[in-house]
């Protein structure tokens, strides 16, 4: 035997091997740690760099020049511009997408995991539309947001005649982060053992009980972190909104959301904000950016950029904390 | 209305039929699970379906309260009858409601043990005392006394055996007429194996029970009637069929067949 396997079993060729296999190893972790650290070096790089410029407005004159900055409308003299009318765009076009991409978004994801395919619905709704239909939305998912632009100019822009308002910036993105927030409703879902589904069933519970009682709370953590990763996609998305001619330099915000009527104010009550002309974050920091004068194009845009990263990142750490919250509720 | 009288319908007596099982074949897509199953099982027993592993107990015992329906490939030819009617003209929520189901590994719901019992009773509108019906029937299982403390305690945290006692009282407490046991007592120790059998016998007073059980003294012990189901092969398929179908007692003091007696005798997996 020892003859016939000298590879196997020669201690000198096994210390060869393992001595060769480690360096394999110790290549493999070089090339780790230097694409992790260059990407990440690239981040701090960009983030250091705002914090550098616009850390010049944000932090210069103490809390009192963040607030101004903070609360200012836009003006022609750098010093004292502010973000006032973004940060309420955003709020406002924000809020508008959260109300129509949440409902349908979950509503969407709960059917096509739930209902569809399983041939006892009322209406036919056979397995191969939904396997169509699923294809299609993780498509959809990856969609240059520039399109969803084009689709809104033509549709809500200017068939619909919504104009550039926050009703059409807030279906715009509503479109835009739609399929995001399917796609992760149906994995939240999917990710509920079969066991417990047919613990419910076994007890009598009808379809809808079951979803109500049992696979909504099992899976409201993941449901919730693809709402905030949805909702703060779009919080940082300029293209579409650049598509539709949303407005750059405007110095009044919208009215407050669903405020009641006022006399002489607009023609829609409650929803008068809803048909404002608008500015977003993104939209703000691109008009700075692109003006002449370096105390815009560099320090003011640097500021309103770290705003916006800290808005984003904010959504973010919420959307882990709920994770790790409702994974520690719910466990099996 | 009065939640006593609601158990008078499942104080049936005497040798009616619960369950009757005609010429039934399942099909999972094209892969035949079990063919030509002729049964009838009879009102307040305790029938056990044993046999090999693959012979497709499951697959029958499922059929009767179509959890199957979950699986679209299914196929089902034949009739299966409870209470008469063909289960598949009756509605699934009232079929379940009326044939309850324990399953093989315990599946409480992630919530308190209290919830896990009252649950089953608020979804299907029971109108009396919940918290009541919830303290009886864990007494019914022997689990008050271990849990009564801690009700509000999530039930995943009880012990195997307390959790398949805890979802065997969700299911007796929404009093079907019908209980169907996938293997229970599989993932428990003896001790709590021993007092879901000696639960069961108790129950048939009021419950007709079907048990898939792997444990052949476990099937002696508690069953009336025993359902033998063998592994044939044809035409490259594998699927089970019905061996025998005898009380207990004949088919453990003498089995007609050769299967039955080779499994009996464990001579075959």
């Amino acid at each position: 035997m020892t003859n016939e396997m000298p590879d196997l079993v020669d201690i000198q060729v096994i210390r060869r091997g393992i001595k060769s296999r480690k360096r394999m190893d110790n290549i493999f972790i070089g090339v780790g740690l230097g694409s992790l650290a260059f990407s990440l070096g690239v981040l701090l790089v960009l983030i250091g760099k705002l914090l550098v410029e616009g850390g010049k407005r944000l932090f210069g004159q103490g809390i009192a020049g963040l607030w101004n900055f903070l609360t200012s409308v836009p003006d022609s003299n750098p010093e004292v511009a502010g973000i006032k009318i973004a940060i309420i765009g955003s709020f406002c076009v924000i809020l508008l997408t959260a109300i129509i991409a949440v409902p349908l978004g979950i509503g969407a994801g709960i059917f096509l995991e739930e209902y569809a395919g399983r041939g006892d619905l009322p209406i036919p709704f056979p397995k191969w539309m939904s396997n169509i239909i699923e294809i299609n939305i993780s498509n959809l998912a990856g969609v240059p947001s520039i399109i969803y632009g084009l689709l809104a100019m033509g549709l809500f822009k200017y068939q619909l005649r919504l104009g550039e308002t926050i009703a059409t910036a807030g279906l715009t993105l509503a479109l835009l982060i739609l399929p995001i927030i399917i796609v992760t409703t149906r994995e939240a879902i999917k990710a509920v053992p079969q066991a417990l589904r047919e613990g419910v069933y076994a007890i009598g519970a009808s379809r809808w009980q079951m979803i109500w009682d049992h696979i909504l709370p099992a899976s409201a953590g993941g449901i919730l972190t693809g709402l905030i990763v949805g909702l703060s996609r779009a919080i940082g998305e300029a293209a579409p909104l650049v598509t539709i001619g949303a407005l750059t330099f405007i110095t009044f915000p919208p009215p407050f959301p669903f405020s009641p009527k006022l006399v002489g104010e607009g023609l829609h009550g409650p929803f008068d904000w809803l048909f404002s002309p608008f500015t977003v974050m993104p939209i703000q920091v691109f008009d700075w950016v692109s003006r002449p004068r370096p105390e815009f194009s560099v320090v003011n845009a640097g500021a309103a950029a770290v705003v916006l990263v800290v808005m984003t990142l904010s959504m973010n750490a919420l959307a882990i904390y709920l994770r790790i919250y409702f994974r520690k509720r719910v466990k099996w | 209305m009065n939640p006593e009288q609601k158990t008078v319908g499942t104080v049936l007596q005497g040798e009616g039929v619960s369950i009757a099982l005609e010429d039934v074949t399942v099909f999972y897509g094209i892969n035949p699970a079990i063919q030509n199953v002729t049964l009838d099982i009879y009102s307040n027993t305790v029938t056990a379906f044993i046999g090999p592993s693959g012979c497709g107990k499951t697959t029958l015992l499922r059929c009767i309260n179509r959890m199957n329906d979950m699986i679209t490939t299914t196929q089902i030819t034949g009739a299966i009858r409870v209470f008469g009617e063909d289960v598949r003209k009756i509605d699934p929520i009232e079929l379940r409601r009326r044939v309850g189901m324990v399953f093989q590994r315990p599946n409480p719901f992630p919530t308190s043990i209290y919830e896990n019992i009252a649950l089953g009773l608020r979804v299907n509108g029971f109108r009396g005392n919940i918290s009541d019906q919830v303290e009886k029937y864990l007494r019914l299982v022997g689990l008050y006394d271990e849990v009564k403390d801690r009700l509000k305690m999530n039930a995943l945290q009880l012990s195997g055996g307390q959790q398949q006692r805890l979802c065997i009282a969700r299911t007796l407490a929404l009093e079907p007429e019908i209980i169907l046991m996938d293997e229970p007592c599989s993932s428990l120790d003896p001790i709590s194996s021993i007092r879901i059998d000696n639960l069961i016998t108790q129950l048939k007073k009021y419950f007709t029970v079907v048990i898939i059980t792997h444990n052949l003294q476990q099937a002696a012990r508690i069953a009336d009637w025993v359902a033998f189901l063998k592994v044939v092969e044809a035409e490259g398929a594998r699927f089970g069929v019905l061996g025998e179908y005898a009380t207990s007692t004949d088919f453990f003091t003498k089995p007609s067949s050769i299967d039955a007696y080779n499994y009996i005798n464990t001579r075959i997996g």
